[in-house]
């Protein structure tokens, strides 16, 4: 599934008012809609599934009960990264006083072989621990920087606005990153991969 | 006023606006400009992530039960400066009362007449002090201002309520005429 900001706009704009209402149908909808996304950028940003589940909930529940400050004349994918980044940087903080989780702890074996293609669907859990692996490998601006921009396909300048520093830190962040991806990653990536 | 000390986190903030303004150098290349392996690497992290899907994106019930209040959040709000106005004025109110009752009156002459106890003077009325008659060293004149008297010695200027003596230097050594 990809992200289309402006069918996201449109659609949160048109179901604002019902939810703010709390009709229930209209968060039934749009939740299934949301979560999915914001579930993707928690485990982003987090690098790990468990807590990118409980993150994507309380991100959720966030988005919800603020959605009454949300101008709908601004985009509404910007105002929801924003709300899960600052969400996932609490979280991550509260982890750092915990023990180093499990992702980067299985990157050795991981990264000995030729990884699966992530559409093998046979290899479904093999991709996802590589990717929280390689993930893991990254900084957590780092992390924030590659998941808004090469994996969520954000404009560097609205991923600086969300991150709130300079769009030029942003693409230093981005070379770095990239740089340990390719270290990590490109020996074992296929080749023909797009 | 620019002189006046800020705030330090307004002082951060506009460190941190200035900053983002600032124009981005282009030491990062984009991504299609990056070499074949690192394309590769990121194609694939970006599919693997497109890939994950949560268990479930069901609501849970929590979530429904969160937005079943009745009243909305906006119409709270908009009681909250009159509130905070009907706060205020019951504080001043209040501590307007407490001076009056504490502090004492400023004019005397602007209390109510209250009964006196047996034995008591009665009020004085308050008026105003004499003014101080003038020395009588000289004659009252009717202008006001100019000179009023002049001796061998001294001259008498006035001027309104004001009067001044300016004894002139002796021109002999004789004591007889120092006065």
């Amino acid at each position: 599934m990809t992200l289309n900001p402006a069918a996201d706009q449109a659609g949160i704009v048109a179901l604002r008012p019902a939810l703010l209402a709390g009709d229930a149908a209209a968060i039934d909808a749009w939740y299934r809609a949301e979560h999915p996304q914001v579930w993707r950028l928690c485990l982003g940003l987090l690098a790990d599934a468990t807590e990118a589940d409980d993150l994507a909930q309380d991100a959720m529940l966030k988005l919800l009960d603020n959605l009454d400050r949300w101008d709908p004349r601004r985009p509404w994918a910007g105002w929801r990264n924003t709300v899960v980044l600052n969400l996932g940087r609490d979280r991550l903080r509260r982890r750092a006083t915990r023990a180093t989780h499990e992702g980067a702890a299985d990157g050795a074996a991981l990264f000995s072989r030729p990884l699966p293609s992530p559409q093998d669907a046979a290899h479904a859990a093999e991709v996802r621990a590589a990717l929280t692996a390689a993930l893991s490998g990254l900084t957590p601006r780092e992390r924030e920087a590659f998941v808004l921009v090469d994996l969520s396909g954000l404009p560097a300048a609205e991923a600086a606005e969300a991150m709130d520093v300079a769009e030029a830190s942003v693409r230093s962040l981005l070379t770095l990153a990239r740089r340990r991806l390719r270290t990590l990653l490109a020996a074992h990536v296929p080749v023909g991969t797009p | 006023m620019s002189d006046e000390p800020r705030e330090p986190d307004d002082a951060l903030d506009a460190l941190a606006r200035a900053f983002r303004e600032l124009p981005a150098p282009a030491p990062a290349r984009e991504l299609q400009a990056e070499d074949e392996g690192t394309r590769r690497a990121v194609a694939w992290m970006a599919a693997a992530w497109q890939a994950q899907s949560p268990a479930s994106s069901a609501p849970p019930a929590e979530v429904l039960a969160r937005r079943a209040r009745p009243a909305p959040l906006r119409v709270q709000r908009a009681w909250r400066p009159l509130a905070a106005a009907a706060a205020v004025l019951v504080l001043l109110g209040g501590a307007w009362m407490l001076a009056g009752r504490v502090l004492p009156p400023r004019e005397a002459t602007s209390l109510p007449a209250v009964a006196q106890g047996p034995g008591a003077e009665p009020p004085v009325p308050a008026v105003a002090p004499p003014e101080p008659a003038p020395p009588h060293i000289a004659p009252p004149v009717a202008s006001a201002s100019g000179v009023v008297a002049v001796a061998e010695d001294h001259l008498e200027l006035r001027s309104g309520p004001v009067r001044m003596l300016l004894f002139l230097k002796p021109t002999t050594s004789n004591p007889e005429n120092v006065r």
